[in-house]
């Protein structure tokens, strides 16, 4: 008696025991709204978007409600609709509507379903029904705004079932309840938040979004006293497509063109690419990693790329930060490179008049450029981070065609990068890079085969391989771990002591960088997070195999070259100077 | 302990207390019974002897010497006692919906009287706190539990000091804690105190509440008797309810249900407040009249016309003076989409305005709102906007018509029973005194003259 029986809308359907009405209903393509609901995390049933009639039941949310045999089920009955129309006008009676100027103008759930609806706005001819206080708490990486917010919880399910901190809850009672971090009253930064922007990714309106830097980069492209230079994560060309209607995983080669393009076409001074200083990571880190073999430790290394990460671990667990690389991540190393090498000698200008730009999949690279250690003598590293979503924003605000914009590819050298560098924005990415380098110092030959696919994929939230050296004699054990369940996992492994690990990758988000909280939202009726990883990962992995000339970091001549000519070898005195960085125990913000 | 040495107790005790236990607190002795509040200002709270004196326990040892637990849960089934906070749930039914396969499982005591009206529960827990963790204990072996929370409203210090000493004294004697009586049967009481939230008497709150969780309601199903506390089979039980249970054991059925009407057996204790003369707390059969309720409060104050008697506080349902004669009994509330409520009652006279007495309940239920879903978070809200345009002279039909609409949708689409039950108190507001609030629309007159001000 596995399987139930039921009618929804007078269609019969057989499910498996446990299984929702709401997702029953989804098996037959019924179209059932929902606000708050994520499958698998999210079933609170506060929105009451999903409610239907069932016969016996009356109204009852069907997000929650398990199908039971017999059961009939109507999701479109006058009765359902009315009531959806009667929440969507009290809702509404709370929003905030600045429609044209709202970064979620076209993937606004609640607008979707007010229009489809047809919903009046009843309580808006009376100034007796502005009641609630509009409370917008900015901090570096992500702004709440409570006039947004349609109270769903999705942000809270995610950050505490899927990222773990849960750092954000219901606050207040009634009409004045509102979303905001757990210790009311402070910011995000304040708090043991990791600015990973997995919230901003399940809010169904822009209640939670990346803090705005949009103003400040325009600010600067206009500034002719500003050398604006711009440089995009790997991940970046896996997601940029989407908001201009290019399916989900686009070969990179379909829009990167495009993408360089339109960054011209904005303004900026000049297109780099952060998969160049990725390639600079590996060198960095890789030298670190066979530096800590060699010399005793300490071991397991692991990485640095992902500021969610480092949130997590100042934070939460700085009794390990000897453990981390002291390497900064590709987009810091880039803007410090750039800045502090690249632009005095190549491009003749003063590292004060240059701004860097970086595009990322991530809310908590903002974060990241505000870290007091990312400068040197009085210059910052970077200047201002779009995400990918800000991006296109820009590009549709500047009314550029993106799908008809003829291919550019930017010559400058830090523009030129190795499949190496590109695949950092998978989960396990970082990983195979760093092993295609550190096998080939160590061995002297060539690793034999370079696509090592058991660091690759999104299922296992911790992923282990065993790489042997068969000259060095060395057995290398290292784990990628990506998200923040998988995260406190793995140090719960490590206290344990049981398994020895010698390098370990870690992201902040599921899925790394492809999922990152900075990414086009995807709703989640049509996929889930971590299918989405998995096909922009693969775009990656397309790009890495077929269209580049190098797939190793240390084969790439303009990384030779920046060694040559300005850092002499990683981990040199310079490199220290300007690619490393150091961290600070965090964990008073947990109080 | 054993049931020789519980019944040299209860001799010994009767032996020192002399006439003690013949005091009578009741001003009507024809009306009002003394069942529930039997032992209530004649025991000394403080005296476990003297619990025991008045067959204290004796319901517990005969239950786990002489009774399987389904007799138990068959008997309380057969006295027709339905649940005394509101609801009006056939307790042995709840029971019944227990899982019976063994494993943890919970009883929880909802303690956390939270109508501004009702004062039982708070009574029953300072002077009779055995009876309590007895019914707890007999609930507890009827459905296999081991472990109880008295889920303490925050307001009552005094109640956590007397039941804390009960607690003590009963682990003490045996009659709580390990291998009670004797037997096989472990049961421990632990008292949980609340924060202060009105909500926190829903019980999905009270079990996010107990669990550390901020005290937001959850949808149901899945009912707290399959999955309640920490995820186990949960049953939870007013104070009033469990404290009438050990009386029912050592009776039996037939012996409770002659008191009370069919369909609404047995004693309901009642806090009469409002506009009477001399508001109390009374014991008195199920199926009394409004009519004679008010007489048992002193009749009306100042022999102003009587108005309306409603129930529970500030989820409030209520009835006209049409229905003075109507027998306080849970059918024929039901009809009238009345709940008979935990037994704060509050009579008011024809000073009264409605449409204010409605504002008020309503407004402070969205302060008490736990904010989760939208129809009582901003619904709530709305409707207190709306009736205070009424009360302002401000309000059209359409208006009213709104105001319907809201009341029907809290009812119908609210995650949970406080919502439901706003849209109820407006329902019956608008539904009893439909005339006095089209006279406020229409008229701008307010027959109380509480409003245009």
């Amino acid at each position: 008696m596995n399987k139930i029986k039921l009618t929804i809308n007078n269609q019969e359907v057989e499910v498996s025991k446990g299984t929702t009405i709401l997702e029953a209903a989804r098996s037959l393509d019924i179209k059932v709204p929902t606000l708050c609901y994520l499958k698998g995390i999210s079933d609170i049933g506060a929105c009451r978007m999903c409610v239907a009639e069932i016969e016996g039941m009356g109204l009852k949310a069907t997000c929650n409600l398990e199908a039971n045999e017999g059961m009939k089920v109507q999701t479109e009955s006058e009765e359902v609709v009315k009531s959806r129309i009667r929440t969507l006008e009290l809702l509404a009676s709370t929003h905030t509507f600045e429609c044209w100027t709202c970064p979620r103008e076209e993937s606004c759930y609640f607008y979707d379903y007010l229009q489809f609806y047809n919903v009046e706005n009843t309580y808006h001819d009376d100034h007796k029904f502005m009641s609630n206080t509009r409370i917008i708490n900015e901090s570096t990486a992500i702004t709440l705004d409570s006039g947004k917010c349609v109270q769903c919880g999705a942000c809270t399910q995610v950050c505490a079932k899927i990222q773990t901190p849960a750092t954000l809850d219901f606050n207040n009672r009634g009409i004045d309840t509102i979303i905001a971090p757990t210790s009311c009253g402070e910011t995000l930064d304040d708090i043991a938040c990791i600015s990973c922007g997995q919230c901003s990714k399940v809010c169904p309106t822009a209640a939670i979004i990346e803090t705005n830097h949009i103003k400040r980069v325009e600010a600067a492209i206009k500034d002719p006293n500003k050398f604006v230079v711009v440089q995009m994560a790997p991940a970046v060309r896996a997601a940029i497509g989407e908001p201009f209607e290019y399916p989900i995983g686009t070969p990179v080669r379909e829009v990167e063109g495009k993408m360089y393009r339109a960054l011209k076409e904005l303004g900026f001074d000049l297109v780099t690419d952060t998969n160049y200083a990725a390639d600079l990571t590996i060198m960095e880190e890789g030298t670190e990693f066979i530096d800590r073999v060699k010399n005793g430790g300490p071991l397991p290394l692991f990485t640095s790329c992902s500021p969610g990460w480092l949130r997590y671990i100042e934070q939460y667990r700085p009794e390990y930060l000897p453990n981390l690389s002291s390497a900064k991540s590709p987009h810091m190393m880039q803007g410090a490179f750039m800045k502090n090498f690249y632009a005095p000698d190549e491009l003749n200008k003063d590292a004060s008049e240059v701004y860097m730009v970086s595009i990322m999949p991530c809310t908590a690279k903002k974060y990241e450029i505000a870290r007091p250690e990312m400068e040197q003598d009085g210059i910052r590293d970077v200047d201002a981070v779009l995400t990918t979503r800000e991006l296109a924003r820009m590009i549709k605000q500047h009314g550029i065609n993106f799908r008809h914009l003829e291919d550019y590819k930017p010559e400058n050298e830090l523009a030129q990068y190795t499949g190496a560098g590109t695949i950092f924005g998978a989960s396990g990415g970082v990983m195979e890079a760093a092993v295609r380098t550190v096998y080939e110092i160590l061995e002297g030959e060539p690793l034999p085969n370079l696509d090592i696919h058991a660091v690759r994929g999104v299922e296992e939230n911790i992923k282990e391989a065993t790489l042997k050296l068969p000259k060095t004699g060395l057995e290398v054990n290292v784990a990628i771990v990506h998200g923040g369940q998988g995260i406190k996992k793995m140090f719960e492994i490590l206290d344990k002591g049981e398994k020895e690990y010698h390098f370990i990758e870690f992201m902040g988000c599921p899925g790394g960088c492809v999922n990152g909280g900075g990414q086009p939202i995807v709703r989640e009726e049509f996929m889930q997070g971590l299918d989405v990883a998995e096909l922009r990962a693969q775009a990656l992995y397309q790009s890495d195999k077929e269209d580049v000339e190098f797939r190793k970091s240390h084969m790439s001549p303009v990384i030779q070259r920046a060694y040559e000519k300005y850092l002499e070898k990683p981990g040199s005195h310079a490199a220290h100077k300007y690619l490393h960085t150091t961290y600070t125990d965090q964990s008073h913000k947990l109080k | 302990m054993d049931i020789k040495l519980l019944k040299k107790i209860k001799d010994d005790t009767l032996k020192r207390v002399g006439n003690k236990f013949d005091k009578d607190y009741r001003t009507n002795k024809e009306k009002e019974v003394r069942i529930v509040l039997k032992n209530s200002y004649v025991i000394d709270k403080d005296s476990i002897d003297e619990y025991i004196a008045r067959d204290g326990y004796f319901a517990l040892n005969k239950a786990i010497t002489e009774m399987k637990p389904e007799e138990v849960t068959e008997v309380v089934k057969d006295s027709g006692l339905k649940g005394r906070s509101g609801g009006g749930f056939p307790t042995g039914l709840k029971w019944g919906f227990i899982p019976k396969e063994k494993g943890q499982k919970y009883i929880i005591c909802n303690a956390d009287e939270g109508e501004s009206a009702a004062t039982i529960d708070g009574v029953l827990m300072r002077q009779d706190p055995h009876s309590v963790l007895e019914g707890m204990a007999l609930a507890g072996y009827a459905i296999g539990a081991s472990k109880g929370y008295i889920y303490l409203r925050y307001e009552y210090p005094v109640c956590l000091e007397v039941l804390n000493k009960a607690i003590e004294d009963a682990k003490e004697k045996g009659l709580l804690g390990k291998k009670i009586l004797g037997t096989d049967f472990d049961f421990e009481v632990e008292v949980f105190r609340g924060a202060g939230a009105y909500v926190c008497g829903e019980e999905s709150a009270i079990i996010n509440s107990i669990e550390g969780n901020r005290g937001n309601s959850k949808s149901k199903p899945p009912f707290p008797a399959v999955k309640g506390l920490f995820s186990k089979p949960t049953l939870i039980n007013n104070v009033e309810t469990l404290s009438v249970v050990p009386q029912i054991i050592l009776n039996g059925a037939d012996w409770y249900k002659s008191t009370g009407i069919p369909g609404s057996e047995g004693s309901k204790v009642f806090t009469l407040t409002g506009h009477l003369n001399s508001p109390k707390t009374v014991e008195v059969p199920l199926g009394i009249t409004i009519r004679e309720l008010i007489e048992l409060g002193g009749g009306m104050r100042d022999n102003r016309k009587f108005k309306a008697f409603v129930t529970g506080s500030p989820n409030v349902t209520m009835l006209g003076s049409e229905d003075i004669d109507l027998p306080v009994a849970f059918p024929e509330f039901k009809e009238r989409q009345v709940m008979v409520g935990s037994g704060g009652v509050v009579i008011l006279d024809d000073k009264t305005c409605m449409v204010d007495f409605t504002h008020f309940n309503v407004d402070l239920l969205n302060i008490e709102s736990c904010g989760r879903c939208t129809p009582c978070r901003v619904g709530t809200k709305r409707a207190a906007q709306l009736l205070e345009k009424i009360k302002e002279g401000s309000a059209s039909l359409k208006d009213l018509d709104k105001l319907i609409e809201l009341a029907e949708h809290l009812r119908t689409a609210s995650l949970c029973g406080l919502g439901q039950a706003v849209g109820m108190t407006m329902h019956t507001a608008m539904n009893s005194f439909k005339d006095e609030f089209l006279a406020h629309i229409n008229e701008h007159e307010c027959a109380a003259g509480k409003c245009f001000k």
